[in-house]
């Protein structure tokens, strides 16, 4: 061993021995041997420190090189957009709207119980939550409903005939006061759900064709909306039936509830389901426009859970996870000044393209 | 754009020894971006994004946040961008932000970053993190022409190591040959770079490795 070292030193460092050093490859001995050099003259000490400084440049440079800086660039044009949007008078309006809503509420609720109660009237009230946004409200009997964005509920100013009566297109979330005398009904279509005081959620957007209800706590029943009301299932917590428009059929499963109402909290869940409804849930999410280029793209099943992700982010997981390509076109402003939705496209990514 | 391309080129080579001062091409860029040329913001965006990106990974350690902050500092740059006089040269102007943007951004941090935060923030490490290591169009051409003046066999070996991760027992086998000749040729590779970029290795110290570590 002393022998090797010694003929080592005489004879300058051997070029196996830098590259092994160089790849992070070296052995033991190669250590000792290496260490021995080093420290024998300044020159064999500033050839190592270079070697090691080369390593660490294309190290770097590797790294520098794997940063998309198309899509930070989209990123920040996105940004841009956003602060340069141009006033929207509509927006404002809205804004105005919202703010007075809930005083306007309790005043009218309050009026309409305080005066006469012979007069038997309501007045339907509607609550719509845009994309983007999710909202929370609260029902004149005290139940809380939390509105998934692009949703509508309807429901009347005053609850009469001992009936709790709403109408939902979208997706909620229900803590119904409980009143067993008052039964707390949602329509949604061709189903509902009949409570006396429970908390479950309900998805049922127009443009999918199932219409699907998670329990959370508590008893629901699952009504059909013919001439004649029928109940047709009860559900416990954790159950969840899935509608099927199409063809009027029902799936009933045990489900984790929680990961049905994450987005309560703002949380984007996908669980197991189609590319066609996780392009549904994005869009109403970001208030964005993905169009699917490949039909063949809605046959992908996605199970994921977004927190604090941006769009950007989502759609780069996405397309790990499947393959697929978007690109981005902007939105563009029309004549009066209002901007409509960016749009993405979705289309499947060819193979052997990155 | 390749006037502009060029511009920058020239740029990059003439910033050689006056590092804090404003370049011509500096001026050029900031005239376009003042009377509202888009792609300039684009150009000179592409040029400092990937390596503001890995420099900001170094402090901060994770790369969502780093592209976080660079966003931030660019966004933070367009905005200013119309009235903005520089004082000094983009480079330093971009790696300056994001340096505080990451120092900032590890204040907010837990206790346990704190002293990260203290290391980097006194850090008198002479040349630590310099930004010379992460202008991307400079570094990458300097190690590429020095890659390929390198002697035929060498070159092909270093590069099937370097840009494929071949490990030498794969290229040994690929190529018909020892791993002892693979592993001299690498080495030899080395020390022909290590001549060839000799002004480039001794610019600074290698602070940021004692980060990482």
């Amino acid at each position: 061993m002393q022998k090797i070292i010694i003929m080592e030193l005489n004879e300058d460092i051997n070029d196996g021995l830098l590259a092994r050093f160089f790849l992070g490859a070296e052995s033991e001995d190669d250590k000792i041997v290496l260490e021995e050099w080093i420290n024998h003259s300044p020159e064999n000490a500033s050839l190592y420190k270079d070697i090691e400084k080369l390593k660490l440049s294309l190290q770097l440079l590797e790294k520098i090189e794997k940063v998309d800086s198309d899509a930070g660039l989209e990123r920040i044009r996105q940004l841009i957009r956003k602060r340069n949007r141009p006033v929207n008078v509509f927006r404002i309006l809205r804004n105005i709207a919202a703010a007075l809503f809930i005083p306007l509420l309790v005043y009218s609720t309050f009026y309409s119980l305080s005066s006469s109660k012979k007069v038997n009237y309501s007045l339907l009230t509607e609550t719509v939550v845009p994309n983007g946004v999710r909202s929370k409200i609260t029902l004149p009997d005290g139940s809380t409903v939390w509105l998934n964005s692009g949703s509508k509920l309807q429901y009347p100013s005053t609850f009469n005939e001992k009936a709790r009566n709403v109408k939902l297109t979208g997706e909620a979330f229900f803590e119904v006061k409980k009143n067993p005398l008052w039964p707390f009904k949602v329509e949604m279509g061709k189903i509902g759900v009949v409570v006396k005081g429970t908390s479950f959620s309900c998805m049922a957007y127009p443009e999918e064709n199932i219409i699907e209800t998670t329990v959370v706590t508590g008893k629901v029943g699952m009504i059909s909306n013919g001439k004649t009301e029928k109940e047709f299932e009860v559900l416990m917590p954790n159950a969840q039936v899935t509608y099927n428009k199409d063809n009027n059929t029902y799936v009933k499963k045990v489900v984790d509830a929680s990961r049905y109402i994450a987005w309560r909290n703002g949380k984007l869940v996908f669980n197991d389901e189609p590319f066609a409804q996780v392009v549904r849930k994005i869009n109403n999410w970001f208030n964005v426009k993905i169009e699917i280029q490949d039909k063949e793209l809605l046959d992908y099943k996605y199970k994921a859970t977004f927190e604090n992700e941006s769009l950007y982010q989502i759609l780069e997981l996405l397309k790990m996870t499947a393959p697929i390509q978007y690109r981005f076109i902007k939105a563009k402003a029309n004549k009066d000044g209002e901007v409509n939705h960016d749009t993405i496209i979705v289309y499947k990514r060819k193979k052997g393209a990155a | 754009m390749i006037y502009l391309f060029l511009i920058c080129i020239f740029g990059f080579y003439k910033r050689k020894g006056l590092k804090s001062s404003v370049t011509t091409s500096d001026l050029f860029l900031f005239d376009r971006l003042k009377k509202g040329d888009d792609t300039v913001f684009d150009f000179i965006f592409k040029c400092y994004y990937p390596g503001l990106v890995v420099y900001a990974s170094q402090f901060v350690l994770d790369q969502m946040c780093a592209e976080d902050i660079v966003q931030d500092v660019f966004l933070k740059f367009w905005e200013k961008s119309k009235t903005l006089e520089i004082s000094t040269n983009l480079k330093g102007y971009f790696f300056l932000s994001v340096k505080n943007g990451c120092l900032d951004f590890l204040k907010h941090q837990k206790v346990l970053d704190k002293y990260r935060l203290q290391v980097l923030s006194e850090g008198d490490i002479p040349n630590a993190l310099d930004v010379d290591y992460y202008v991307e169009s400079e570094l990458k051409n300097k190690i590429d022409l020095a890659i390929s003046k390198l002697p035929d066999r060498c070159r092909e070996i270093f590069i099937l190591n370097r840009i494929e991760h071949k490990t030498p027992k794969e290229i040994a086998v690929m190529l018909g040959i020892s791993n002892r000749t693979v592993e001299t040729q690498i080495g030899k590779a080395l020390r022909l770079l290590r001549a060839d970029l000799e002004d480039y290795l001794s610019l600074g110290a290698l602070a940021f490795l004692l980060i990482n570590k």
